[in-house]
C-alpha cells in the first residue's frame, strides 16, 4: 500500500474497486483491524480505530472475501456463536436469527451442516453475521460472489436501505454495476495507490467517460482488452 | 499410452492426498510428511529390538521364541491398524477429487485402477516400513549362537520375519478397507457418513484396549497354547506368527494350522477388500457429488436440547454471552469436528484401557492384601479416567479447527480473555466433572456405602477442578483457533512428564485418601484443605492484570525445516 488515503460518510455508499493484487483486501483487513497498518492510521470519528479497537469493532459489520465458516456448525448454531460474542443478550438474539434466516430463504437449512451449503449459501450466512448486531460500519468485501439472482438483488436493495439509516458502508466488488447502481462515492486502487476517487459522476466526468467500467478501464486496464482476449483464443487454437 | 500416462498422474496425486490429513501435518510438502510419518511410525519397530538387545544376545532361544516374535506382529497390526483408521476419509474419492476429476476426459476405469494402485502402494510402503526395525534387526539376534549358518540361514530367517510381519501389516490394513466398502455398500451415504467417525472412534478405542491388554495377553498365551484354547486359534497376530515360524521350518502343528489360517485370512480380507470396493466405488462416487438433502426439521442435538432445556441451564451457568460462546464452540467442535473427536477418543480409550485392565487383573486376585490393592485400584478409577478426558481436552484444544474461520473472534474480539477461558473451564467441568460425580455417587454407593461414595464424589471432583485450574493456567488462547506445531517439546520428557503427572494425580492422591477415609475429621480437614487450595487458586487468577489482556492468534504453521536465517 502507497499513501492510500479516502473517506466514507454515513448516508454514502462507498464502492471500492481495483483489479486483483491491487490492496483491496489489504486495505480491508486494516480497516476491520485485523491487520495493523505499518505506517499511517484508521481513522473513525477522527480517532485512531487502534486506540479503543475493542469499542471500534463492536460497530463493525464484516463480510470477508473468502467464506470462511466452521462447516460443522449448522448456520444456525454458527450465528448464535456470532451474536454470543458480540455479547447480544440469548431470546432476542434467536428471535433475530430465525428471522434473518428466513428472509434470506435459509429457513430450511438452518439446521444443516455448513459443510453442505453451496457457496451462496455461505455468503448469505456471512451477510446475516454482519448485521446481526445492527452495526454503524458495515464493510463487505465481495458481497455478491455466489449469491444467486434474486438475493443478488436484495443485497442491492440491503445496501441502499442500510445507506438511508445512516451506516457507513464500504463495499468493494468486482461487479461494477453493483457499484455503478448503488454506491454514491467510488475509490479506485491500482498497484497499491488510489488512483481516483470521488462520486462517481465526479469521476466519470473527470476521465470523460460515460460509465464506470469506461472509467475502470481507462485507469486501471494496462493492456488492451479485446486485443488480450483474441490473443487468448489465438493461444488455446495453437 | 495415454492412459497410462493419465493413470501414473492420478496414482501419484491419489498418493500425496493420503498425507494431506490435518492428523499429520497440515499445509506441509506432502515429501517432508511422508518422511516424517515413515521416521515416526517405524520408530517402535527399530525401538523394541535395541530395547530388548542385551536380553536376547545372551539367549539366542529367547529371540527365538515364538511369543517374541508375537510381540512385533502385535506391534505391527496395531500400528497398521491405526494408521488405516487414521486414513479412512482417503480410502475413497472425496467430493474435491469427484469435483476435478469428472470434468476431465478420464475414464471411471483408470481412475478406479489408480486409486486402487495409490492404496496399495500405500500399503506396500507402510507395512514395510513399520516392520523394518525388527526385520532388520531381530534375525541377527536370533541366529547369535548360529554363526556358523551361514548368510543364507539369516535371509531365510529374515525372510521369514517379514512374511509374517508385513502379511500381519496388510491383512488389518485389507481388513480396515473391507469394513469401510461393505458399509458403503449396505448404508445410504448419508448414514455412511453420519456413523464413519464413531467406526474411526470404536477402533481406535478398541485398538488401545488391544494395547494395554496385551501384556495380560502375553503371561497367558502359552497356556492358551498349551490346552489348544479356542482363543490361540483365533488370535490374529498368532496366526501370521505362525507363519513365521512355518517359514522357518517348525515342525508344530499348532503352527503350521495358523499359518494356513493366516494365509487364509490375508487372502479373504483382500478378496473381500476389493469386491466390496469394486462395489462401492461407483455408488458412492456417484452420491459424493450430490448436495446432501436439506435438513428436515430439527436435528437430533436441536431437539435434546430444547427437551432438556440445556440451553436455559447454560443460559443460567452463564450469564456472559462470552462464556457461553466459548462454551458452546468449545463443545461443539470436540462432539462434531471428527478429528478432534477422533482424538479425544484415543485419550479416553487410553484411559478405558487402564481401567478395564486393572479391574480385570485385580478380579482374578485373592487374599487380604490384594483385597486392599483392589480398593485402592478401585477408589482410583474416576481419577483415572478424569486424567485422561481433561488431558485429552487439553491437547486437543491445541489443534486447529478450520483455522481460516477464526476470523469470527479476532473480528468480535473483547479487551479481557477472561470470560472466554472460563467458557472453556465451565466445558470442560460440565463435560467432565458433573457428569463423573454423577455417575460416581450410585455405583460408590452400592460398592463402598453412601458415605464413602459422596466423600470419594467429593475428593474426585475437587481434584479435577484443581486440574482444570493447572491446565488452563496461563492459556492466553481459545481453543482450536491457533496453528499447531507438533514436536515443541522431546517425546521422553513429555511422556515422563505425562507419567510422573499421572502416578501423583491417581496413585498418590488415593494413597492420602486411603488414609483419611476411616476417620471423618481427618475427611473434612482433607476437602477444606483441597476446597481452600482451589479457591486461592480461583482468587490469584481473577486477580489483575491477570486475564485482563487480549487473546492470541497463532495463525502460522511452524516451518517443516528451520534455518539459521543468515540471509536477513
Amino acid at each position: 500500500m502507497n499513501d492510500v488515503s479516502f473517506t466514507v460518510r454515513p448516508h454514502a455508499v462507498c464502492g471500492y474497486l481495483g483489479p486483483n493484487g491491487s490492496g483491496k483486501s489489504t486495505t480491508i483487513k486494516m480497516i476491520t483491524g485485523l491487520l495493523p497498518p505499518s505506517t499511517g492510521t484508521v481513522l473513525y470519528n477522527g480517532q485512531d480505530i487502534r486506540e479503543d479497537l475493542v469499542g471500534y469493532k463492536a460497530m463493525l459489520g464484516f463480510v470477508p472475501e473468502e467464506p470462511h465458516l466452521y462447516s460443522y456448525l449448522t448456520g444456525w448454531e454458527y450465528l448464535r456463536l456470532t451474536g454470543e460474542l458480540r455479547c447480544l443478550p440469548s431470546a432476542p438474539l434467536e428471535r433475530k436469527i430465525d428471522g434473518m434466516l428466513r428472509l434470506f430463504a435459509l429457513d430450511s437449512y438452518k439446521h444443516a451442516p455448513i459443510s453442505s451449503y453451496s457457496k451462496g449459501m455461505r455468503q448469505k450466512i456471512l451477510i446475516v453475521a454482519a448485521l446481526l448486531h445492527n452495526p454503524q460500519i458495515l464493510i463487505f468485501d465481495e458481497p455478491i460472489s455466489g449469491l444467486d439472482i434474486t438475493a443478488a438483488l436484495i443485497f442491492r436493495e440491503l445496501l441502499a436501505d442500510l445507506s438511508r439509516e445512516g451506516k457507513i458502508v464500504l463495499c468493494s466488488s468486482h461487479e461494477l454495476a453493483l457499484v455503478e447502481s448503488v454506491c454514491a462515492e467510488v475509490v479506485i486502487l491500482h498497484h497499491g495507490k488510489v488512483v481516483a476517487s470521488g462520486s462517481i459522476d465526479e469521476v466519470r466526468q473527470l476521465r470523460h467517460m460515460p460509465s464506470l467500467e469506461g472509467v475502470f478501464s481507462d485507469l486501471v486496464a494496462s493492456e488492451n482488452i479485446e486485443n488480450t482476449a483474441a490473443n487468448i483464443v489465438e493461444l488455446m487454437e495453437a | 499410452m495415454h492412459e497410462r500416462h493419465q493413470f501414473g498422474k492420478l496414482a501419484r496425486n491419489f498418493f500425496t492426498r493420503f498425507f494431506e490429513s490435518d492428523l499429520l501435518a497440515p499445509e506441509a510438502d506432502y515429501r517432508a510428511t511422508l518422511s516424517q510419518a515413515l521416521g515416526l511410525l517405524a520408530t517402535p519397530g527399530l525401538f523394541i529390538p535395541l530395547l530388548l538387545m542385551p536380553l536376547l544376545m545372551m539367549n539366542s532361544d529367547a529371540a527365538r521364541s515364538w511369543p517374541i516374535k508375537l510381540i512385533f506382529v502385535f506391534l505391527s497390526m496395531l500400528v497398521m491398524g491405526v494408521l488405516s483408521v487414521l486414513e479412512w476419509d482417503a480410502l475413497m474419492l472425496d467430493r474435491r477429487d469427484q469435483a476435478i476429476l469428472m470434468a476431465l476426459p478420464l475414464r471411471p476405469r483408470t481412475i478406479f485402477a489408480a486409486k486402487f494402485w495409490a492404496l496399495a502402494k500405500f500399503m506396500a510402503i507402510f507395512s514395510v516400513d513399520v516392520n523394518a526395525g525388527s526385520i532388520l534387526l531381530l534375525p541377527p539376534l536370533e541366529m547369535v549362537d548360529k554363526r556358523n549358518a551361514g548368510l543364507l540361514a539369516l535371509i531365510r530367517y529374515g525372510g521369514a520375519h517379514a512374511a509374517g510381519t508385513i502379511c500381519a501389516s496388510a491383512f488389518i490394513f485389507l481388513f480396515v478397507v473391507a469394513v469401510q466398502a461393505t458399509l458403503m455398500n449396505l448404508l445410504k451415504p448419508k448414514w455412511f457418513r453420519r456413523i464413519s467417525t464413531g467406526v474411526q472412534t470404536l477402533s481406535i478405542l478398541s485398538l488401545l484396549a488391544a494395547l494395554f491388554f496385551f501384556p495380560a495377553v502375553m503371561e497367558q498365551i502359552p497356556a492358551w497354547k498349551a490346552t489348544g484354547s479356542a482363543i490361540f486359534r483365533l488370535f490374529p497376530p498368532v496366526w501370521y506368527v505362525g507363519l513365521c515360524e512355518a517359514l522357518q521350518g517348525t515342525a508344530d502343528a499348532q503352527f503350521q494350522a495358523s499359518a494356513r489360517t493366516g494365509l487364509y485370512a490375508l487372502a479373504a480380507a483382500g478378496a473381500w477388500a476389493v469386491a466390496a470396493y469394486a462395489m462401492a466405488y461407483g455408488r458412492y462416487t456417484r452420491a459424493s457429488l450430490e448436495i446432501p438433502a436439506k435438513a428436515a426439521g430439527r436435528p437430533a442435538s436441536v431437539r435434546r436440547e430444547r427437551r432438556w432445556g440445556a440451553g436455559d441451564l447454560v443460559g443460567r451457568l452463564m450469564p456472559n454471552p462470552l462464556e457461553r460462546a466459548t462454551f458452546r464452540f468449545t463443545w461443539k467442535t470436540m462432539r462434531q469436528s471428527p478429528k478432534h473427536r477422533l482424538i479425544l477418543a484415543a485419550y479416553v480409550g487410553t484411559g478405558l484401557a487402564i481401567v478395564l485392565e486393572e479391574i480385570v487383573t485385580l478380579s482374578f486376585q485373592g487374599g487380604e492384601a490384594w483385597r486392599q490393592a483392589r480398593q485402592m485400584a478401585l477408589l482410583s478409577l474416576p481419577l483415572v479416567v478424569s486424567f485422561f478426558l481433561l488431558s485429552g481436552m487439553r491437547f486437543v484444544f491445541n489443534i486447529p479447527s478450520e483455522l481460516p474461520a477464526n476470523w469470527v473472534f479476532q473480528i468480535t474480539e473483547r479487551a479481557d480473555r477472561g470470560a472466554y477461558l472460563s467458557g472453556v473451564r465451565k466445558c470442560m467441568s460440565l463435560v467432565v466433572v458433573a457428569p463423573l460425580a454423577v455417575v460416581m455417587l450410585p455405583v460408590y454407593a452400592l460398592l463402598m456405602g453412601p458415605e464413602i461414595a459422596i466423600v470419594h464424589a467429593a475428593y474426585c471432583s475437587l481434584l479435577s477442578l484443581i486440574m482444570i485450574e493447572a491446565l488452563v493456567w496461563g492459556l492466553e488462547k481459545l481453543p482450536f483457533t491457533c496453528s499447531y506445531a507438533p514436536g515443541k517439546l522431546p517425546v521422553v520428557a513429555l511422556l515422563c512428564g505425562y507419567w510422573l503427572a499421572f502416578m501423583a494425580y491417581t496413585d498418590f492422591m488415593v494413597l492420602i485418601e486411603s488414609r483419611f477415609l476411616g476417620s471423618r475429621v481427618a475427611t473434612l480437614i482433607a476437602l477444606a484443605m483441597l476446597g481452600g487450595l482451589l479457591w486461592a487458586l480461583t482468587a490469584y487468577r481473577k486477580q489483575p492484570p491477570a486475564e485482563t489482556t487480549a487473546l492470541v492468534f497463532h495463525e502460522e504453521p511452524d516451518p517443516v525445516v528451520r534455518t539459521l536465517d543468515l540471509m536477513a
